[in-house]
């Protein structure tokens, strides 16, 4: 996990009630959710990496392998 | 400083702005008016206000509901009600300037409407609308028309008077009150919401949490989203009302990290709650203090079920569990928790702010109130509207909706959003509350309202339907999961001409299944799109199957 990564994790609290919002904020800087930075966040948080996938995998907007092109949708 | 004091500075404000010598410019910027190029107008108008050294106020609002005329941009003098220019590009904003701001001329020719005090000739008042004249705006009431980056223009049009009466009540009293009304929850399900409050109310325990649930999930209707970002601080007091009313000491808006402009109003109005003191320890001097945390989430359709949702703020899966326990007695942290969506909320604080009686004038017998609708579809003015229940479909798409584009018939409604079914013609005079939609099929749902026109598939609308909520069964109920995914299969052989006689019964027995199988809401409704399509139109069905046919000519490999 790169610097800017961990330095957004930092600013939540360690409770699992943050895993949600730290994924979010991880992959947007990363744009995907590398193996490396599912062991950190695992143990930032204090639960397993399974834990963290099973969790992550449940989301349709989580990606585990970085991609070329970014999607970008807008609501109407 | 008391509030009686804040309320005079917030007027004293807001009168100060409308009677002002300068020239008002309002531009409606929720995410609607940005993605039809909002942003654009304003940073043009900016500079050219700049440019040309004229001296006028610049405010952003949220959306007044009509999408489809999107970006709009409002122009208030002194004394005159503001006129709302529709569909303006920079070109259009220049020519306002000049025209109506320098030249003195509204410009009729341009003008959809005026807002507020007073007439200006040749140009109709919003109300006279054929969109707005059958609409009753509680909830949208101040969406787009008030700065919801400003705290004082909500306080001086009624704001937080609602808490301040609560106060003054005991928590029963509030709720009574919130049950006089006959409010139901307005995520879809329809559960009195005073009944809620009182079970959790009387819940043991002295750690209690209230949550804002602003997941939608579905695609077609983000009213919430609208509602959030046009006029944050009527859903955040409706918000400390319940809290008071169950003495709950934390509250949470679980929102989709998507809607990035909604949590940037939430943030700044929680912000000015703090500075004004309506957050934290002893709210208004009483003995009452709570806190609101915005939580973003992960978006999933499933989320919007409470128990799922309660999972996925944990940090968890978002996946139902079976209850009871209700979330009411053993919800977030096994706490009692009231979840309510954001509509239920804006309800709440208008409820407050006049009176249960007054909010019960609306609505028939069993469904009080209003409701919000996102129309959209094969109608001509598509946007968010807001009704009194008990109004007819046919009111909603012909008078509000302007009826069916392009010279072509109406076919079908569906009403509740992915979940809801489609309604016929002859469901048209069928009037819209809890009990009529369930009773036709349909839900109330998210308050998705898809028209069909007569070159609409049915069976293709079933199956574009089914394969977003198969896409979005969380996989917990085997009925849900697998049922969905044969339902699906099935769909998909009649479209493309492998359809067997004996595939309509099978999925008519499928969908009992997973609505008899499912945990939550989301399998106990997935089905209907398809159960009512062959209740209405199954002779488009056997067209599919017996003559390898498609009525409609969409379904492609039946065409040629």
């Amino acid at each position: 996990m790169n610097e800017k990564a961990r330095e957004v994790m930092m600013r939540f609290t360690r409770d699992r009630s943050d895993l949600i919002p730290i994924l979010l904020k991880v992959q947007e800087v990363e744009k995907y959710l590398s193996p490396e930075a599912i062991k950190e966040i695992s143990r930032f948080l204090d639960i397993t990496e399974n834990d963290v996938y099973s969790v992550a995998s449940f989301y349709t907007q989580f990606r585990f392998t970085p991609s070329d092109d970014t999607i970008q949708t807008e609501a109407v | 400083m008391s509030f009686e004091q804040i309320q005079r500075n917030a007027i004293a404000e807001w009168e100060a702005l409308e009677d002002s010598e300068k020239p008002r410019i309002y531009i409606g910027t929720a995410t609607c008016g940005r993605s039809s190029g909002a942003l654009k107008v304003l940073d043009h108008l900016n500079a050219e206000l700049e440019q040309r050294d004229i001296d006028a106020q610049v405010i952003e609002v949220g959306c007044i509901g009509c999408c489809y005329l999107e970006p709009l941009v409002y122009i208030a003098k002194r004394g005159r009600p503001r006129i709302c220019y529709s569909r303006v590009t920079p070109e259009i904003a220049s020519q306002l300037v000049t025209d109506y701001i320098v030249n003195d001329n509204p410009r009729p020719d341009l003008a959809l409407c005026s807002m507020g005090k007073g007439e200006i000739d040749g140009i109709p008042s919003l109300s006279q609308l054929p969109m707005f004249k059958p609409q009753v705006r509680i909830v949208l009431r101040s969406c787009g028309y008030i700065d919801p980056g400003n705290i004082n223009h909500y306080i001086a049009n009624s704001g937080y008077s609602g808490i301040v009466r609560a106060l003054k009540m005991t928590p029963e009293e509030v709720i009574v009150e919130v049950s006089k009304s006959g409010l139901r929850g307005r995520g879809g399900a329809g559960f009195p919401t005073g009944t809620k409050w009182r079970i959790c109310h009387d819940a043991p325990g002295s750690e209690k949490y209230l949550i804002c649930n602003a997941a939608e999930g579905d695609p077609g209707a983000n009213i919430g989203q609208s509602l959030l970002e046009g006029d944050p601080h009527s859903v955040l007091e409706g918000m400390l009302i319940g809290a008071y009313a169950i003495a709950a000491t934390r509250g949470y808006i679980y929102i989709p990290a998507e809607y990035t402009l909604a949590i940037v109003r939430i943030k700044t109005a929680l912000k000015q709650m703090e500075d004004y003191r309506f957050l934290g320890d002893n709210i208004f001097s009483s003995n009452f203090s709570f806190q609101i945390e915005v939580k973003e989430g992960a978006s999933a359709f499933v989320c919007g079920e409470e128990t799922a949702l309660i999972r996925s703020l944990e940090g968890k899966r978002g996946m139902p569990y079976p209850r009871p326990p209700f979330p009411t007695t053993s919800g977030l942290r096994g706490k009692p928790t009231i979840v309510n969506n954001v509509e239920t909320w804006a309800n709440v604080s208008a409820i407050l702010q006049k009176s249960a009686k007054w909010y019960a004038g609306y609505g028939t017998e069993q469904s009080k109130g209003t409701k919000t609708f996102a129309l959209s579809g094969k109608v001509t003015r598509t946007g968010f509207i807001e009704v009194p229940m008990g109004i007819t479909l046919r009111q909603i798409i012909y008078d509000i909706g302007g009826g069916i584009p392009d010279g072509k018939d109406f076919k079908a409604v569906q009403v509740g959003g992915p979940t809801g079914g489609f309604l016929p013609a002859n469901a048209l005079d069928l009037p819209v509350d809890y009990e009529h939609l369930s009773a036709a099929g349909s839900i109330m749902g998210s308050g998705g309202m898809i028209v069909a026109d007569s070159d609409t598939c049915m069976v293709d609308m079933a199956k574009y339907s089914l394969s977003f909520t198969q896409a979005e069964s969380c996989g917990e109920c085997v009925f849900c999961r697998e049922g969905t995914m044969q339902m699906l299969e099935f769909l998909a052989d009649i479209t493309e001409g492998r359809g067997k006689p004996e595939d309509i019964d099978l999925l008519l027995e499928l969908s009992e299944g997973i609505k008899l199988g499912s945990l939550c809401a989301l399998g106990g409704t997935a089905p209907n799109p398809v159960l009512t399509t062959i209740h209405n139109f199954r002779e488009e069905y056997e067209a599919h199957i017996k003559r390898k046919r498609c009525p409609a000519g969409v379904c492609k490999k039946l065409v040629s």
